[in-house]
């Protein structure tokens, strides 16, 4: 984006962290959840280990909600040192742990659990981005980015939602990551491509960490310098506002540009009535009346 | 002048401008060894780590969980090729620092392999493990704790003690012999060959009109420098600054387990104003408020926020302050987060976790800014001038005068504060001798 080359004095990262019970791999194996938010922790702890003024958020994305791990909105723990870490990973590290059960547990019972709400917590971290650079010092430079863990499977019911994310990240100069797990999301890797952020799919759960410092540690100035996984090809096919289907073909609204799959003589979005009378079968020569 | 000469010989300072090294100059210019047994202590791993350039810092991390040696190509593949230069700056200041050493792989190409004391103990800090260098956690909440305005106050008392005892004026305590023979050995003060009490040097002037953190970072280098002769280890001392450094602003730790070297330096900091201590009634080794605490756990209060340490934790409200290259940037950069220098000693005071307010930059920065483009030692050299002379000449009271306004003039902005309040008793002495 804009500043590229120019270190930052300060760099946000924001993390989603994806806790759906609905994953695959944690209805294959429970424990997986544990040993996906240690790496997580211990990435965002290394991002702070960078440099001192390094900011975090984390933010833990449910079905039914989502909500910040770190930093917790009321007034932070009271660690002590039990061991050799740095006192504030572990304020991290406790922080995070307490208020994901927390958000767990708050899960409503009875529902089946559905979509992680992901564009939402992308929502959230875009405005607490845009929060912390209002209150930041002018003229500090800070560079923000957001990385999303996850292992849900693409879903094109947030389509509008996502695109609108997108297009505002990209406006903000905010990099959007995104690191999956589990299933090939084209969706938001679309979104990586718009705002110049990395994707990856990785093979295996056990590297997670290690892929994590690899590829998603540097920041966004420090990434031309490091040889890191390409962009590959992108799916930009978009998905119908009608039946959330991804098609090639379509129909697209003078007005507000919304995409269907079927004609219909007035726009479901911005309620334009077409004048156009039916799709156009056959061109035919209108005879002008005198 | 035997006794003057004498420190000078030992003056390991030799030029008038005083060095001010950052934290890697420092320790490169240390043994192997010497940093072997500093690479023990997680916090300082840490601080070297912050320190290190940006693409150093990512091939520790990527080293840091791998086990065998990696092939020096592969660490050069990771580099895109326009960046060349700088990843081989990287290597080198890896190398000097002794973070990774050569190893060979099996099949004989070259490697590096992270240290393993260095490798183990930025994992600690990192993930966890290993000890605690306080055993905070057995501490009840206190009763008396001490705020952060309260604890700035505390210091800047304390660190003026030692500057008005420089200067010579009479109305303070005085400071400890230890104190005084760490400024003779840096040469910041001398022996007066009459009397034999300790006087300021030319480069005891310099100092005064640096600022703070600087101040306590250059005294602090000598202190160290001092430390092994005085059986204190050099190393542990470093380790627990750092510790200091890393730990929160107005937040009690616990001295126990502490040993007796370490106590005696924590008593110290304690006179630096870099920490706080209440008063320990002597019972039974540690110390307690009657009956609330347990006994064994001292409390002492991390004071001094100006922390001049390279490397240490998050400082959301510093103004950097290059090193000579920016004379004004105190008063021109904005008061917060300023970027990390990458060399230079950082010279504002820090604020960590608990303060995150605004300081008001200390009157020394702005005096610098202030002076302008008249060449700083001229003031000291009247001073000393001045000073050398005796008697109730009006020849000299002439010139005790000059000495009092080449002072006051350096000042040509600034509000009432610390530096002008001991600069006017400084004249007041002159011309009051």
């Amino acid at each position: 984006m804009a500043d590229d080359d120019v270190p930052s004095d300060s760099s946000l990262l924001v993390v989603i962290v994806d806790t759906n019970p609905n994953q695959r791999y944690i209805i294959e194996d429970p424990k997986m959840l544990t040993n996906v938010l240690d790496a997580v922790v211990a990435f965002s702890n290394s991002h702070l280990m960078q440099k001192a003024s390094n900011e975090l958020a984390v933010i833990g994305c449910h079905f039914h909600k989502s909500e910040y791990l770190y930093p917790s909105p009321g007034k932070p723990l009271d660690v002590r040192q039990i061991d050799g870490q740095y006192e504030l990973f572990t304020l991290v590290e406790k922080t995070i742990k307490m208020r994901l059960v927390n958000l767990i547990k708050s899960q409503p019972q009875e529902e089946k659990p559905g979509e992680s709400l992901l564009a939402g917590a992308l929502a959230l971290g875009l405005c607490f981005i845009a929060r912390s650079r209002r209150s930041a010092i002018p003229g500090l430079r800070t560079s923000s980015r957001i990385l999303v863990v996850t292992g849900s499977a693409d879903t094109a019911a947030q389509y509008i939602n996502y695109m609108n994310v997108f297009f505002t990240a990209q406006k903000e100069q905010v990099l959007i990551d995104v690191c999956s797990v589990d299933k090939h999301l084209s969706l938001l890797q679309q979104g990586c491509d718009i705002t110049g952020g990395l994707y990856l799919k990785i093979p295996s759960l056990e590297g997670l960490l290690q892929y994590l410092l690899w590829v998603f540690l540097p920041e966004a100035n420090e990434r031309s310098k490091l040889v890191l996984p390409g962009r590959g090809r992108v799916d930009y096919r978009a998905a119908c506002f009608c039946h959330r289907e991804l098609l090639t073909i379509g129909y697209v609204c003078s007005v507000c540009l919304s995409v269907f799959c079927k004609f219909s003589p007035i726009c479901t979005t911005c309620h334009t009535v077409f004048k156009i009378g039916g799709p156009p079968i056959k061109p035919k020569k209108k005879k002008m009346k005198v | 002048m035997s006794e003057s000469s004498k420190s000078k010989s030992l003056n390991l300072n030799p030029s008038p401008t005083l060095q001010c090294k950052d934290l890697h100059e420092y320790l490169k210019s240390r043994s192997p060894q010497f940093l072997e047994t500093l690479y023990n202590y997680p916090t300082i791993c840490l601080a070297v780590y912050r320190e290190l350039p940006e693409l150093a810092r990512h091939f520790v991390i990527r080293l840091l969980f791998v086990e065998q040696p990696v092939p020096q190509a592969v660490v050069t593949s990771w580099v895109s090729q326009t960046y060349a230069k700088e990843q081989a700056k990287a290597c080198t200041t890896l190398s000097e620092l002794s973070v990774w050493q050569e190893a060979p792989i099996p099949g004989g190409m070259p490697g590096w392999m992270l240290a393993q004391s260095f490798k183990k103990n930025l994992k600690v800090s990192l993930l966890g493990g290993g000890r605690a260098w306080s055993m905070s956690s057995s501490l009840e909440p206190d009763g008396k704790a001490r705020d952060v305005s309260f604890l700035d106050a505390y210091a800047l008392e304390r660190w003026e003690c030692v500057l008005h005892y420089m200067v010579g004026s009479a109305q303070t305590e005085g400071i400890s012999a230890d104190a005084v023979r760490i400024l003779l050995h840096a040469g910041l003060m001398t022996r007066d060959a009459e009397d034999g009490s300790a006087v300021i040097t030319r480069a005891g002037f310099q100092f005064l009109l640096l600022s703070t953190p600087k101040q306590v970072w250059l005294f602090l280098q000598h202190y160290l420098h001092t430390a092994e002769r005085r059986s204190l280890s050099a190393a542990e001392c470093l380790a627990f600054l750092y510790q200091l450094s890393f730990s929160t602003l107005g937040k009690d730790y616990s001295t126990e387990g502490m040993s007796n070297n370490m106590l005696v330096f924590l008593q110290h900091l304690r006179e630096f104003g870099l920490v706080y201590q209440r008063k320990v009634p002597q019972r039974g080794g540690g110390r307690g408020e009657p009956g609330v605490r347990p006994p064994g756990a001292a409390r002492w209060h991390h004071g001094r926020a100006d922390h001049p340490l390279p490397g240490a934790a998050r400082a959301p409200a510093d103004a950097e302050v290059r090193d000579g290259r920016h004379p004004v940037g105190v008063d021109a950069a904005p008061h917060r987060g300023g970027p990390d220098p990458p060399v230079g000693v950082r010279e504002e005071p820090l604020r960590l976790h608990g303060g995150g307010r605004l300081q008001p930059v200390p009157v020394a920065g702005r005096l610098r800014g202030a002076a302008g483009p008249r060449p700083r030692g001229r003031g000291a050299e009247l001073a000393a001038r001045a000073r050398a002379d005796h008697g109730g000449d009006p020849r000299r009271t002439r010139r005790r005068q000059e000495v009092l306004e080449a002072l006051l003039q350096e000042q040509l902005v600034s509000p009432p504060g610390r530096s002008t309040r001991l600069l006017s008793l400084l004249a007041n002495k002159i011309v009051s001798e």
